[in-house]
């Protein structure tokens, strides 16, 4: 489905000259690596375990609140695969549930949306999916989230993750989203068990939120994945691309890191293709990525996340220990 | 860190700011509520100043030498008005008075087309004659086949080929400049780009703003000289809040075409619509791209920091981002830079 | 097509599915993983054909070994005339993923889930950079894909044994890059074979995209005892893995790509699980190419498969069998 408003031709091939310029131009004056500042606040929703809320400039508001649920295990002996990854429930809404009207600029550079003329139901459904894999994936040395939710014998948190945005958009931006879930996954706390870990009853809880458990534990490892979005225009490779340049770039890429050490180094957990402009799609340029464009783009996210993911984890933390 | 993450700004009412932070606010009661200014509306002051912010329903004033403007109603004489007719507010936004005319500008309004306004729009939608523009406006722009100039002159007469190559012209998603020409009933504006001022909207980028940003002016299309070789760069300040800014053309019907070769008269015309419709963007140097951008952020800076763009501000905006960053590739990251320029800017204008 | 209310003309079993019946013997050994028998680095046979549905414009159908499936291409048809149809300078793809019901272990609904919709967005992204879009204006292209039959994460060695009593998950057979691996074969068969239902639908492509998948295992001690700096040498690379792990190795990373093979591009990709980048994105490189190679393979048979329809057709709509020499010269012209 092609955005609503796109670019003009002219438009286009000045951002593309401009972007593959060396060193290239982005119309606001950013460096390739540089991020667009972000507010965000975390832990402010009193009724979820955790919550956080992000603004960016051009992509919007978006409020992450998570639930934590008491689940008896469907099966009593055998937990499968499948059963597991039930655990994690994620879901994208859209507040007010429009997509972008008219005259609201160029609607491209979602993770997916692609499928089709399904709009909204396929933009979220592929957000969800493609945050919960981010998450089942993430962690050091065959940690899993999966793990930290199992309570006692035949029981386990469930644990829904409810992403509402704020501002309309059909195509959600992957870094508002992530941005979103790392810090609320960052902030949550998950009651303290005072039941024994093998007995088949049900379970009990501490009700002193003083001595709740993270399910993160703060300022050590694993902590929550984190995706960055990178596009390509030409031979330069940009990080945090804004809506014109996802319209521009000929190749983009969604790439999962998680943090492995304290030194800010990262393990990739998922890559992912993102959907992009490709520049009006002259005939004999590029159509996908060759594999030194994707050594670039991954190595400038690799390079990058260690400070976004030390960056995002402080602030929750200062926040967090604030009130 | 290449991030930055910036901590929510607590809300901050126009009263925290005037009062010391130990103050006492008089308005608050015990309660903590905002105590009632009695509980009729016509106890408020009456003859508020230009610049005063009211709200739906406010009294904004008795005396009759007033007269009402966009944003208020006459009511009824009432009892509750003293048997006085009085001008009431149907917005949330500030006064305006011009000589004895009362308005209420809203805080955040949607543009309203007035006729010869110049406004940057884009094509929403080609329909058998005409085109739909979006121009920020509730309504979407029409702009009639018959109203742009066609190639091969301005007085040539349209044609059936026209209409079925009017996707030459304009297609769905082009820029274009064009000046309101007419005004339906219900507020929907027809454009016209019958002169070589208009047309389509080449060699830059698009920006837009909030549409109560941009000060009404003698001329929206500002061309200026920029620095560290960027050449001149022109910008179409769209009344609507849509800004283009691009490099700047000499006008085509000066002595030749762009290339400088001489036309001849009777050619010259068809030469300009030619390339008038054109999809190609001309050579542009990455001086120029960088000033372009310069500029883009100046103005998306003034917009955001709450000062309304003019020829006045931009240009003062422009000098105080050269003076804060020479090369300009750092800004983009940072949160603050931009409120740094618009201060610098504003503090020139109170020195100038 | 939008999520469709659900069905009422049929009487429709629980959407949710039913538990799969998993048989234990009182002896722990008896759930063992298959093995493969194959080289890790060779592919299984891939069984694609062309023209099967005669009433749409191009199909094909792909087997590999459990996996089957059927594509159908529609289109170029002109998009409906309504007020809400934007103009479309290039022809607009959609792509549809769905598991017939009995596809897998676990039935499936007929409306489509999120993991058929992210199939199909995945299958979009491959295929939408290859097609020449813009030669067809105003028009739809649709790629239909029904997978009739799958190695699913549903199969019963995949179920997590858990000692009566004990909180200890047996984490044998259980791993979580299962269901990468499952999807990721059946993304990268969705691909080989959409391509060459589009070839047989005469759409004009810049190249044919071939689907590949590998993934990334290690030792399995490796992996626990942490801190070993030979866990890279270590590493097995599988092309178009199996279900079932190999025999002591647990797995680090699936990656499934859309290849360009002649413009030696990749159209789509999709890794998922755990790569270091210790030495930069050595890992991932080795990995990519690996899911490369095994494009490359299946890019073999969607030449052949594409070939022989058309040299089918020549055939047969010859006038007259033409003497050997004369299609000698055929070849060679072309």
């Amino acid at each position: 489905m092609p955005p609503p408003t796109p670019l003009s031709p002219p438009e286009l091939s000045y951002l593309y000259a401009s972007l593959s310029l060396s060193p290239p131009i982005r119309l606001d004056l950013r460096t390739p690596t540089q991020f667009r500042p972000i507010v965000a606040e975390c832990s402010f929703l009193p009724h979820c375990n955790g919550s956080a809320r992000v603004c960016m400039s051009e992509a919007g508001e978006c409020i992450v609140g998570i639930k934590a649920e008491v689940e008896k295990d469907a099966t009593t002996k055998y937990v499968t695969v499948i059963e597991r990854e039930k655990w994690i429930e994620v879901s994208v809404e859209v507040a007010g549930g429009g997509a972008s009207g008219a005259g609201s600029g160029v609607g491209i550079g979602g993770i997916s949306g692609a499928g089709g003329a399904t709009g909204r139901d396929e933009g979220d459904g592929g957000a969800a999916v493609w945050l919960k894999e981010g998450l089942l994936a993430g962690g050091a040395g065959g940690w899993s989230i999966l793990d930290r939710l199992v309570i006692s014998s035949g029981w386990h948190w469930k644990l829904y993750i409810d992403v509402l945005l704020l501002t309309p958009t059909s195509h959600p931006s992957p870094l508002l989203l992530s941005t979103a879930v790392n810090m609320a996954l960052d902030s949550t706390y998950l009651p303290k068990l005072t039941s024994p870990h093998d007995v088949d009853d049900i379970p009990t809880f501490s009700d002193d939120w003083a001595i709740s458990v993270p399910l993160y534990e703060p300022t050590t490892f694993p902590r929550p994945p984190m995706s960055l979005p990178v596009v390509a225009v030409g031979d330069n490779v940009f990080l945090d691309p804004s809506v014109a340049e996802v319209a521009t770039a000929e190749a983009g890429l969604v790439v999962t890191l998680s943090l492995s050490d304290s030194e800010g180094s990262c393990d990739i957990v998922g890559v992912r293709s993102m959907e992009v402009g490709r520049g009006g799609g002259k005939e004999g340029d590029r159509k996908g990525i060759n594999r030194k464009l994707l050594r670039q783009m991954v190595n400038a996210c690799v390079k990058e996340a260690g400070g976004v993911i030390k960056g995002l984890g402080e602030t929750t933390h200062k926040q967090m220990f604030r009130a | 860190m290449p991030i930055q993450i910036i901590a929510p700004a607590p809300f901050v009412t126009a009263d925290d700011e005037e009062e010391d932070e130990g103050g006492v606010r008089l308005d608050l009661d015990n309660d903590g509520d905002i105590a009632m200014e009695g509980d009729m509306p016509s106890h408020r002051r009456t003859g508020r100043e230009a610049g005063g912010i009211v709200t739906p329903g406010e009294i904004v004033t008795q005396d009759p030498q007033w007269m009402r403007g966009h944003g208020t109603y006459l009511s009824q004489p009432s009892f509750l008005t003293g048997g006085h007719q009085s001008i009431v507010s149907s917005l949330a936004g500030t006064i305006s008075k011009t000589n004895k005319l009362l308005s209420i500008r809203a805080l955040k309004f949607r543009y309203v087309p007035e006729i010869g306004d110049l406004v940057v729009g884009r094509i929403l939608e080609v329909q058998t004659k005409r085109w739909r523009v979006d121009i920020a406006a509730p309504h979407s722009a029409t702009l009639l086949l018959s109203s742009i100039n066609l190639p091969g002159g301005i007085l040539r007469k349209r044609t059936s080929t026209d209409e079925l190559q009017i996707r030459t012209f304009f297609s769905e998603g082009d820029l274009l400049v064009a000046e309101v020409q007419t005004l339906s009933n219900d507020g929907q504006a027809s454009l016209h780009t019958r002169s070589l001022k208009y047309g389509k909207l080449r060699n830059g980028v698009f920006m837009t703003i909030d549409a109560g940003m941009v000060r009404r002016m003698k001329s929206h299309v500002l061309t200026m000289n920029t620095s560290n070789g960027g050449g001149e760069v022109d910008i179409y300040l769209g009344v609507n809040g849509y800004i283009y800014i691009a490099k700047h053309t000499t006008p085509l019907t000066e002595s030749g075409g762009p290339e400088g070769k001489s036309v001849s008269i009777t050619r010259l015309e068809e030469e300009a619509s030619e390339a008038i419709y054109s999809n190609v963007n001309e050579e542009i140097s990455p001086e120029t791209r960088a000033e372009i951008a310069r500029i883009a952020c100046v103005i998306g800076a003034l917009a955001k920091n709450g000062v309304k763009v003019d020829e006045e501000m931009v240009h003062l905006g422009y000098e105080a981002a050269l003076e804060e960053f020479l090369q300009g590739m750092e800004w983009g990251g940072d949160g603050e830079a931009g409120k740094r320029v618009v201060e610098a800017a504003l503090a020139k204008r109170r020195e100038g | 097509m939008a999520a469709r209310a659900p069905d009422r003309r049929r009487n429709n079993p629980p959407s949710h599915g039913t538990t799969p019946p998993v048989f234990l013997s009182s002896s722990s050994e008896a759930v063992k993983p298959k093995q493969p028998s194959r080289p890790a680095d060779d592919v299984r046979k891939i069984f694609l054909r062309t023209g099967l549905i005669s009433s749409v414009t191009g199909s094909s159908f792909l087997e590999i070994a459990p996996l089957k499936l059927s594509v159908s291409v529609l289109g170029p048809r002109p998009l409906p005339r309504t007020s809400s149809t934007p103009f479309a300078a290039q022809a607009i793809l959609t792509t549809e993923v769905k598991f017939a019901p009995f596809a897998s272990t676990v039935r499936r609904g007929y409306i489509r889930d999120s993991s058929e919709r992210d199939l199909g967005s995945r299958l979009y992204q491959a295929l939408v950079g290859a097609i020449r879009r813009e030669l067809y204006p105003k028009s739809r292209i649709e790629v239909v894909v029904t997978i009739l039959d799958s190695e699913d994460e549903g199969d019963d060695v995949n179920t997590v044994y858990i000692e009566e009593g004990k909180t200890t998950v047996e984490t044998k057979f259980w791993d979580s890059g299962r269901a990468e691996r499952a999807l990721g074969v059946v993304l990268a068969g969705c691909i080989t074979a959409a391509s060459a239902a589009l070839a047989d639908a005469g759409i004009e492509m810049f190249d044919l995209v071939s689907g590949g998948v590998a993934t990334a295992f290690v030792d399995e001690v490796n992996s626990k005892g942490k801190g070993k700096g030979d866990a890279v040498s270590n590493k097995l690379y599988v092309r178009d893995p199996a279900i079932a792990p190999p025999e002591g190795k647990t797995p680090l990373a699936t990656c499934v790509l859309g290849y360009m093979a002649a413009r030696d591009e990749i159209s789509e990709l999709w890794i998922s699980g755990k790569i270091g980048t210790k030495n930069g994105t050595a890992e991932m490189d080795e990995l990519v190419d690996e899911a490369i190679a095994a494009a490359r393979s299946a890019r073999g048979v969607l030449n052949e498969a594409a070939k022989e329809r058309v040299q089918f057709i020549v055939d047969k709509t010859a006038p007259a069998p033409p003497s050997k020499g004369e299609s000698t010269d055929i070849e060679m012209s072309g």
